[in-house]
């Protein structure tokens, strides 16, 4: 899945504590303009460390948007307002066009074409995809599609806007942040404080913890069912779905946690993407708990109107349906191109769908109350696992031969091999640690608990990230979206 | 600014009951440093209860240790089994098949050669196998055997081997220095390239098991040149890993010792392959790899015997060994087997200590003896 991108400048690593050293220790000493340009400088430092050539990609769409923001609040004509959103809406997914999905639309065209008995002469081209472009590209179109609606005013700083597009905890792989969040905390001074240091500290841990100890450990076993090195089975297929469930979440969610600690380090508050995802006990829950930041920009900025347009030509229960579709189907579009992606947008699609008709009723929702919440999380956490290995099939026809063999061979091939020695006692701590949060509602649940016990918390968690710290490090499967 | 409809929360609140002073963190580090003292101290005494010590979980534990640590503890153990790796694989001729052998087939390097031998032994008991090797011999191993081995005795066929993950031991005089869970301390020359090929650039000092637990127990000196000579000569040497070291008297030191181990590891494989997974052609150690394997060849047939090549591809490394000497193969026209063939390298072909499983030994040893008829049919030019 994915190539491999050699970054020094990934989270767990040791040059990124080095230079996360060095810029905390000099924006300890600078003042809040010093604070915003050193942190623009670093970031822009992280980003050209991957290659020096994506900086130009940033640039461009920053210079952009800021110029387009900027007229978007100089005029009230709607038509040149709209002209305005168009060049932004084009250039920003322009880039994520032809840098992302070029050789896929034109490989599956030629490919269409040619089945059609017209074969096309046609060579893909190398285009090398830039970290982190789908996060930084909807983080910059959420700030002018915020503008055009009034919900914002632009910021007249410019580098104040560069900083909010490219600020390097949550550049790679999000969470993709709102202007109305980041902004003002880039524009007002910061204030530091004990608990917030401490808190990211525990964010820091934690997230390399469910990176280096959960999903590094995880890697090979499950990479070894989607490599197929063997005539998979059935169960096999299903154990490697819910192992792939748990590595992505500690995997992306980990990410997350440590981009949400740096930021916290800085005195920044990043939205969280992640709560107790596998506690859901629907799919329209799932979509509240599961890369949040995505989901809800998703919601806001594709959902909404679509909905608003469908509900205006007819309030028809194909038109309520057909919002939830396309957005998933975008959804799955925007983690990678490749139909794989598409079939587990449009099935999340369709279970959105599928849920909101089985509600309805009133018999069935009378029935539905009746049962207990746990066992439509485990129901729930069946469609979420195969959703999982839609997800990480490397094609669609290994999807589909995977699901074959869920319903068909229910043998065991044995040769499976287990995860590495330090995840197995690891994971169920993962999975408590996600049930009291979800019990308690809320992440800070060991905040409560005595000192002894936090520190006992602390410390079993470093020490199980000492002993995985063995584990080959995988790059961070977000960052190939 | 109209009423946004989204769905985004960005800040979390702190509950009342814990707002934080410097003090309260000082608290909390004091507590964690008195967990890891705790941890330390109940750790290191349960790793010495022997069921444990002798467990999976206790050589877990244990491997952070260094190597000179590994091998005192092989020199020192008062029943050291006879067939222990501590003998294995050594440039000792006194532990070799005897001399004078006149045999059909020769072969020399690694458990995977020697798994060959004995399939070719049950697929063709008239032959008179003769394997000389040691446990992941890299072919400079292999070739040094041949050089001492060729005049003690006579063969029709030499079988020269060629593990896929060999590569990182050729830039070494030791695997112990390519890889720190256990030790396998049989030793072996490095070559270096010249403008007419190879050439021996460092001879180990310490040659046989023997002289290895005389080394470490008793002749300090002799020690401290081996180890200084690794230094020298050995491209994937580490002292800190290497030597004894306090760090490892620790449980918890033990632990960041392997991790340590494992990311030096990990960056000396990266620096041999590309990013396309493939062998970098241009990395020293392949280059030495290739022009050593021209040189095996051209020595075997100097010596009016036959090489035939095999290529043990491991475990999810398909083709990468012959793309990297497949260049030699067609140079040198000689013949050869790669398993890649027949058995590849997916799961399914393959225990979980990476070895074939026997049905791929024994078509390999069909394979093989196809390949060795043939050349013999062509006559007396080898």
């Amino acid at each position: 899945m994915g190539s491999s991108i050699v970054g020094f400048m990934v989270f767990n690593s040791i040059s990124f504590f080095a230079f996360l050293a060095i810029v905390y220790a000099l924006y300890r000493v600078l003042g809040h303009r010093g604070q915003n340009r050193m942190l623009l400088v670093a970031s822009y430092v992280f980003y050209g460390a991957w290659d020096w050539r994506f900086l130009t990609l940033i640039a461009a769409s920053t210079v952009v948007d800021y110029i387009i923001g900027r007229s978007l609040h100089a005029t009230t004509d709607p038509v040149r307002r709209k002209h305005l959103l168009w060049v932004s809406l084009a250039s920003n997914l322009g880039l994520l066009g032809v840098f992302k999905y070029f050789n896929f639309f034109v490989g599956s065209f030629v490919e269409l074409v040619s089945q059609l008995g017209l074969p096309l002469d046609w060579q893909s081209l190398s285009i090398i995809l830039p970290v982190g472009i789908s996060f930084y590209t909807f983080q910059t179109l959420s700030y002018t599609i915020d503008i055009y609606r009034n919900e914002l005013e632009p910021t007249e700083d410019f580098l104040d806007f560069a900083l909010f597009v490219a600020f390097f905890p949550q550049l790679v792989a999000g969470p993709i942040e709102r202007a109305k969040n980041l902004l003002p905390q880039i524009q007002e001074p910061r204030r530091l404080s004990p608990q917030q240091g401490l808190r990211g500290c525990y964010l820091i841990l934690i997230g390399l913890f469910k990176k280096v100890v959960i999903a590094d450990g995880l890697a090979s076993t499950v990479n070894a069912v989607f490599g197929e090195s063997w005539a998979v089975t059935g169960p096999e297929v299903w154990l490697a779905s819910s192992l792939f469930a748990l590595q992505i979440f500690g995997d992306f969610s980990g990410y997350t946690d440590i981009a949400r600690g740096t930021a916290k380090l800085f005195g920044f508050e990043l939205m969280k993407n992640f709560k107790t995802p596998f506690f859901a006990a629907s799919p329209s829950e799932y979509w509240t708990r599961w890369h949040v930041s995505l989901s809800s920009w998703v919601k806001d900025y594709v959902y909404f109107p679509m909905a608003l347009s469908y509900m205006r030509r007819g309030a028809t229960k194909l038109n309520e349906y057909k919002p939830h579709l396309y957005a998933m189907a975008l959804m799955g579009l925007w983690h990678g191109a490749a139909w794989n992606y598409v079939a587990w947008g449009v099935f999340n699609g369709c279970m959105l769908i599928l849920w909101s008709a089985i509600r309805w009723p009133k018999r069935i929702k009378h029935y539905r109350k009746r049962i207990p919440n746990g066992v439509w999380v485990a129901v729930f956490l069946q469609v979420t696992i195969y959703t999982m290995m839609l997800f990480r099939a490397d094609t669609l026809d290994q999807a589909v031969r995977f699901t074959l063999a869920l319903g068909s061979d229910l043998s065991w091939s044995g040769n499976l091999a287990l995860p590495k020695l330090v995840t197995l006692p690891a994971v169920p701590l993962l999975i408590a640690l996600e049930w009291m949060a979800f019990r308690s509602k809320s992440e800070l649940f060991y905040q409560r608990w005595p000192r002894p016990m936090r520190a006992l918390l602390y410390t079993i968690l470093l020490f199980l990230l000492c002993l995985g710290s063995s584990n080959a490090p995988a790059d961070f499967i977000y960052f190939q979206f | 600014m109209r009423q946004q409809i989204s769905s985004t929360s960005s800040s979390e609140s702190t509950p009342r009951s814990v707002a934080v002073s410097p003090l309260d963190g000082l608290r909390t580090l004091a507590w964690i440093l008195a967990f890891v003292a705790l941890l330390e101290v109940g750790l290191s005494l349960c790793v010495r209860i022997s069921a444990i010590e002798d467990s999976a979980i206790g050589r877990y534990f244990a491997s952070g240790e260094s190597i000179e640590s590994k091998i005192l503890a092989y020199a020192t153990h008062p029943d050291l089994p006879a067939n222990s790796v501590f003998y294995a694989g050594w440039l000792d001729p006194s532990t070799w098949p005897p001399e004078g052998e006149s045999n059909d087939v020769a072969v020399y390097g690694m458990s995977y050669a020697g798994n060959l031998a004995s399939a070719l032994r049950r697929a063709a008991p008239e032959l008179d196998v003769r394997m000389i090797g040691g446990p992941g011999a890299p072919l400079s191993h292999s070739y040094a055997a041949y050089g001492m081995d060729a005049g003690r005795r006579t063969t029709k066929v030499v079988v020269i081997t060629l593990l896929s993950r060999g590569m990182q031991d050729m830039a070494g005089l030791t695997h112990d220095t390519a890889y720190n869970d256990h030790s396998q301390p049989a030793t072996w020359p490095v070559y270096q390239l010249t403008d007419a090929g190879v050439e021996v650039k460092a001879w180990p000092v310490v040659n046989s098991a023997s002289a290895l637990r005389h080394a470490v127990t008793e002749d300090r000196a002799l020690w401290d040149r081996h180890v200084d000579l690794l230094d020298e000569a050995d491209a994937n040497f580490s002292r800190f890993l290497y030597s004894a070291h306090w760090t490892e008297q620790l449980v918890l030191g033990r632990v960041l010792r392997r991790a340590w181990a494992k990311a030096e590891e990990r960056e000396w494989n990266q620096s041999l392959v590309q990013a396309d997974g493939y062998f970098d052609p241009d990395a020293p150690a392949c280059k030495v790899t290739r022009e050593v394997l021209r040189a095996f060849i051209a020595d075997v047939r100097r010596n009016g015997e036959r090489p035939i090549v095999v290529l043990f591809s491991e475990q999810g490394t398909g083709d990468s060994l012959w793309q990297l000497v497949g260049g030699v193969l067609d140079d040198t026209q000689v013949p050869y087997l790669t398993t890649e063939d027949f058995c590849d390298s997916k799961v399914g072909n393959h225990y979980a200590n990476l070895h074939f499983v026997p049905q791929c030994d024994d078509l390999m040893a069909s394979r093989f003896l196809e390949v060795y008829r043939e050349e013999l049919a062509k006559g007396n030019e080898p």
